[in-house]
């Protein structure tokens, strides 16, 4: 994954981190549906996010309002219903703009930060 | 004991996220219970230590709450000074004709400003505030230096002494109760205002 933002003591890292996560989970999502539980525990397991599992929650709780994501209820073999997320097609063509861009504009900052552009 | 780690968690998380809509809030906070069962499901018996580390690794409620609110575009709003200004100026604004003249009726009407740029008070109390008794004291004032104030007496055409009132004059069994409304009302009003003056929230996106 390039979602290589971590909660460091430099504040404007976390600002970039918060900027792209929401498209993180979208991309998460992107192949398969996922379970709320698992896909919080995925990402905030991943290298660079260091988040906590907790302020993921808020994050699927605004995608699903902006229709980004939809949710499902299943029933589970063990407790009770699990609320499954997958992609909308509207959030299936915001994601995909956004890869461009993201690729653009990695791609860019890449050759800045190394010095290559002047 | 591990029962109460958690209930003691979720009552915290519960306050801090007091300010989201009820929905999102209820929403938000079964779907981390959820989570804290799903983690600890795996064990028969979940140590306090499980307990805690699973906690620990959710994040301060505190945390949560404040990604919640920026996320769902909630912002806290708090009264400022215009609001308290304007509970004063609805009221009382009216009576700086006493020392500013005419021009004073004009601190009713900068009351009336505060209180339409207000962010606090909803409309319905915008207009309570507005319409129910415009001009605030000012009019029990001018009713009451105008009363029987302005009498002049005069020698009529027939040699009798003419006494004659110009303005408003009630008889007191009618006029003191209304004086007293007339009072009360901005006064009450005003009070309304500021029974509803205190921290909301707003949705910003």
């Amino acid at each position: 994954m390039w979602c290589m933002v971590a909660r460091t003591p430099e504040p404007r890292i976390g600002q970039l981190r918060r900027g792209v996560i929401e498209y993180c989970v979208m991309a998460l999502l992107e192949r398969d549906e996922g379970y709320g539980f698992d896909l919080v525990r995925e990402l905030a397991s991943l290298d660079g996010m260091e988040t906590s599992e907790g302020t993921l929650y808020p994050i699927l709780g605004r995608l699903r309002r902006d229709g980004l994501l939809e949710s499902t209820w299943r029933e589970s073999p063990t407790g009770p219903p699990r609320r499954y997320y997958r992609l909308s097609d509207k959030g299936r063509r915001g994601l995909g703009e956004f890869r461009q861009e993201w690729q653009r504009f990695a791609g860019t900052v890449g050759r800045i930060l190394g010095g290559e552009a002047r | 004991m591990t029962r109460q780690t958690v209930d003691a968690y979720f009552d915290r998380l519960g306050r801090e996220l007091s300010d989201l809509p009820p929905q999102r809030r209820s929403e938000l906070m079964a779907e981390i219970r959820d989570h804290v069962d799903q983690a600890l499901a795996s064990k028969a018996d979940p140590s306090e230590a499980d307990v805690r580390n699973v906690l620990e690794r959710l994040g301060e409620p505190a945390d949560i709450a404040e990604e919640a609110r920026e996320r769902l575009g909630v912002r806290r709003v708090t009264p400022s000074w215009t609001d308290w200004t304007a509970i004063f100026l609805l009221p009382f604004g009216g009576l700086l004709v006493l020392v500013l003249g005419t021009l004073g009726a004009l601190g009713w009407v900068v009351g009336a400003i505060f209180v339409l740029i207000s962010r606090v008070w909803s409309t319905r109390d915008k207009m309570i505030g507005l319409l129910l008794f415009p001009g605030g004291l000012l009019l029990p004032l001018v009713l009451l230096l105008r009363v029987g104030a302005v009498c002049t007496s005069s020698f009529g055409p027939t040699g009798r002494t003419v006494r004659s009132c110009s303005g408003f004059t009630l008889s007191p069994i009618l006029g003191i109760p209304l004086l007293i409304v007339l009072v009360l009302t901005p006064i009450v009003v005003a009070a309304y205002l500021g029974s509803k003056l205190r921290a909301r929230t707003e949705q910003t996106s």
